[in-house]
């Protein structure tokens, strides 16, 4: 799977001497441009912030057509800097940390620095059975990471990973070493960069020697630089850097069988001198390395591998293979960028990035504000969801009550109609009692008073009827005279007609008094006439339907 | 550094949760708290709707239909206290019931007025005439049915005929009535406010 790098778009690299731009697409690289630095200048850069690379940098990454924005991973040469292998006796976090704690005395930083990249590559046992962890340690002073954030940041590049040329390298190899490993095989690699050589033994298993030694491909180019530039030089005196580096690729390692004919533009007997040192240390640092003996022991049927750009000079490999008595193979497809794109793709590159305490602030900063307005985002999109949450069971709400109103209504109206029927019943109870009591209760008085004038019809003379209502009970005072004849019988006659009839309840004489007029003896009588209490209205209705 | 550099967004962190809060207090609470009332209001209506519902559904009568039959009965006894009342109606029908009758009022004073309030809601005015007519005894007689039936609650209270030479049509005899009328006020308020 691969790490973070694989997505760059730019890879620069910064080195004593040269600026190279690589456009990388899909992780690999597709265009590459490199800018000559004069490395007599190389420390005045640093020292100015790297300000004076600035047009350079621009130059170059118009040619690879990068565009603002860019992701960009830079690889650097500083003295400032370092990548080495450490095996710590000890394990996990506590290796890490020795580590980080032992890089941190040799560069200017402390130990918890996001300018110490640690990777841990794995644990092995020694001789006496402790177990020591094996790891790749880079670092860097806090200024130069700092300086080259700010110098790719100056030219709109976002920044992934910074990571010392050395520490990339050695991952590389360690890469290959632990594929290795993985399959049981034994190995002996090299890498031989621009400014060091990375050397890693494969033996039972487990990873012998990962070590880095300042021999390169620009030590080889200066030694041509410096032999040019000699009086005996010959035509090609004084060929830049670039030019040597040509003169490498196209015609191969000058070596001392040759030594007579000239080296392109150079006379050899110049350069040779010159290139021995250089040729002599590469030697020994590999025989070293892998544990070779000298040329008097047969180390013949040892194959060494070779990578990086020592490839690219013909002829290299086979005066190592001689020196050293040993075949040499080069690995195919190994050149400097392959190596770089392989690197880039690679998982465990992102662990060797070093990050400025600026920078480290940045993101910190960025998390926060990430997290604050996450935050905030959620904060208000909880209180618009409650809200609108609330809103919609208000709504149903409504609209339930809305559909219940009517039944309500109903509802209400059916109370309100019974409890006003209920009144209404009442009061009609109430009108017919009032109505009883003021008109019920009083009698016809036609039809009493006529049966009274029909009662007394030719027998007795009434002088007054007098009705009334005594105690609730309707009466008629009647005062007439009658005939005392016959033994009072007009007035007998007219008492039982009214005793009989149906209006009256009872008769009563109230005085009876024996008169004589006009020679006649006559009765003056006063009665008292009770009626009988029938219902006005039934009674009116009998008598007059 | 660190601290210095996350202050401001952990500050506008801070002051945003105290936003949300506010907010919250502000818009949310009180929305929930008319959530509350409104569903506690449709709980409360759902139980009158039952209830009156399951009234509805055990009612034998409808009381639309029995306030309509009410009506029609009240306004019958509206209608008769509305003569009785007033006085100057009464007063006035007795001159027309004579002339009905075919009597003479010889004199008409009104007797007693007073107002009784009956359990303080229902009011009964009363009012009463003493009248004295001269007529046929028959007519007299006419003219009482008729002040007891057509001058609503009235009723004659006591009534003097002399002399009561009764029923001979040429004879003319003199009455002296003491009459009663009541009005009746502060009943039937229900039906008064139905359409």
């Amino acid at each position: 799977m691969p790490g973070a790098f694989a997505n760059a778009k730019i890879l620069i690299s910064l080195e004593p001497g040269r600026l190279t731009v690589s456009a990388v697409r899909g992780g690999a690289i597709v265009r590459t441009s490199a800018e000559h630095l004069s490395p007599v200048d190389w420390a005045g850069h640093w020292e100015q912030g790297l300000r004076t690379l600035h047009e350079p940098l621009e130059r170059a990454m118009a040619r690879v057509r990068a565009a603002p924005g860019d992701r960009a991973v830079i690889l650097f040469e500083s003295p400032q800097s370092t990548a080495e292998m450490m095996e710590v006796p000890a394990r996990g976090t506590e290796a890490v940390n020795a580590a980080r704690l032992a890089i941190s005395d040799r560069v200017q930083v402390a130990a918890d620095s996001p300018c110490i990249a640690v990777r841990a590559l794995g644990e092995v046992s020694d001789s006496a059975g402790v177990r020591r962890s094996q790891l790749i340690v880079v670092a860097s002073e806090e200024s130069v990471v700092q300086r080259l954030t700010e110098w790719a940041e100056r030219v709109s590049l976002r920044v992934i990973g910074i990571v010392p040329a050395g520490g990339a390298l050695l991952s590389k190899l360690a890469d290959e070493a632990a594929e290795h490993q993985g399959r049981g095989d034994d190995a002996r690699i090299f890498a031989i960069d621009r400014h060091r050589t990375v050397v890693v033994s494969v033996r039972e298993g487990r990873m012998q020697v990962l070590r880095t030694f300042e021999v390169g491909v620009q030590h080889i180019i200066d030694s041509l630089v410096k032999g040019s530039q000699s009086s005996e030089a010959g035509r090609g005196a004084g060929i830049t850097p670039d030019r040597a580096y040509e003169l490498l690729k196209q015609e191969g390692l000058p070596h001392s069988g040759n030594e007579t004919a000239n080296y392109g533009d150079l006379d050899m007997r110049c350069v040779l001198p010159l290139l021995q040192p250089v040729l002599q240390r590469l030697y020994v640092e590999l025989r070293q390395s892998f544990r070779l003996s000298g040329r008097q022991v047969s180390t013949s049927g040892v194959v060494l591998k070779m990578s990086g750009t020592g490839c690219e000079i013909p002829g290299l490999s086979a005066i190592i293979a001689d020196a050293l008595n040993v075949e040499v193979e080069t690995i195919e497809g190994s050149s400097a960028d392959a190596l770089a794109s392989a690197w880039l793709s690679s998982k465990a590159a992102t662990s060797l990035r070093l990050t400025s305490l600026m920078t480290l602030h940045e993101q910190t900063l960025t998390r926060v504000r990430k997290c604050s307005l996450i935050g905030a985002g959620l904060g208000v999109a909880l209180l618009g969801g409650q809200i609108a949450w609330t809103g919609m069971q208000m709504r149903a709400i409504d609209t339930a009550l809305v559909a219940g109103e009517a039944d309500l209504d109903r509802c209400e109206l059916f109370a309100v109609m019974s409890a006003e029927a209920a009144m209404t019943k009442q009061d009609i109870v109430k009108a017919r009692g009032i109505i009883d009591q003021y008109r019920g209760n009083q009698p016809d008085w036609q039809a009493c008073l006529t049966e009274v004038a029909i009662a007394g019809e030719a027998r007795v003379g009434l002088i007054e009827l007098r009705g009334m209502i005594e105690d609730g009970t309707p009466v008629i005072v009647v005062s007439g005279v009658a005939d005392a004849g016959n033994e009072g019988a007009d007035l007998n006659e007219f008492i039982r007609l009214l005793t009989v009839s149906a209006l009256v309840r009872n008769v009563e004489v109230i005085s009876r008094r024996l008169m004589e007029v006009d020679g006649h003896e006559s009765h003056q009588f006063r009665l008292r006439i009770a009626l009988e209490s029938v219902d006005f209205a039934r009674l009116h209705a009998e008598v007059s339907p | 550094m660190i601290v210095q550099l996350v202050r401001r967004p952990i500050m506008l962190t801070v002051a945003g949760a105290f936003g949300c809060v506010a907010l919250w207090s502000v818009i949310v609470a009180p929305m929930k708290q008319e959530l509350d009332r409104k569903a506690k209001e449709l709980e409360s209506q759902q139980m009158l709707v039952t209830q009156g519902l399951a009234e509805i559904a055990r009612a034998e009568v409808d009381p639309i239909l029995l306030m309509n039959e009410f009506k029609v009965i009240a306004q019958e006894y509206e209608s008769l206290w509305a003569i009785s009342a007033d006085s100057t109606v009464v007063y006035k029908m007795f001159d027309e019931l004579a002339l009905i009758a075919g009597v003479s009022i010889d004199r008409i004073e009104p007797s007693r007025t007073g107002v009784r309030t009956d359990d303080g809601q229902t009011r009964l005015l009363h009012s009463g005439f003493v009248v004295e007519l001269r007529g046929a005894y028959d007519r007299i007689l006419a003219f009482v049915e008729l002040t007891q039936t057509s001058m609503g609650l009235t009723r004659v209270t006591s009534v003097r005929v002399n002399p009561a030479s009764t029923m001979g049509q040429d004879s003319v005899v003199h009455a002296h009535l003491v009459t009663e009328h009541v009005g009746v006020s502060g009943l039937f308020a229900a039906v008064k406010e139905l359409p």
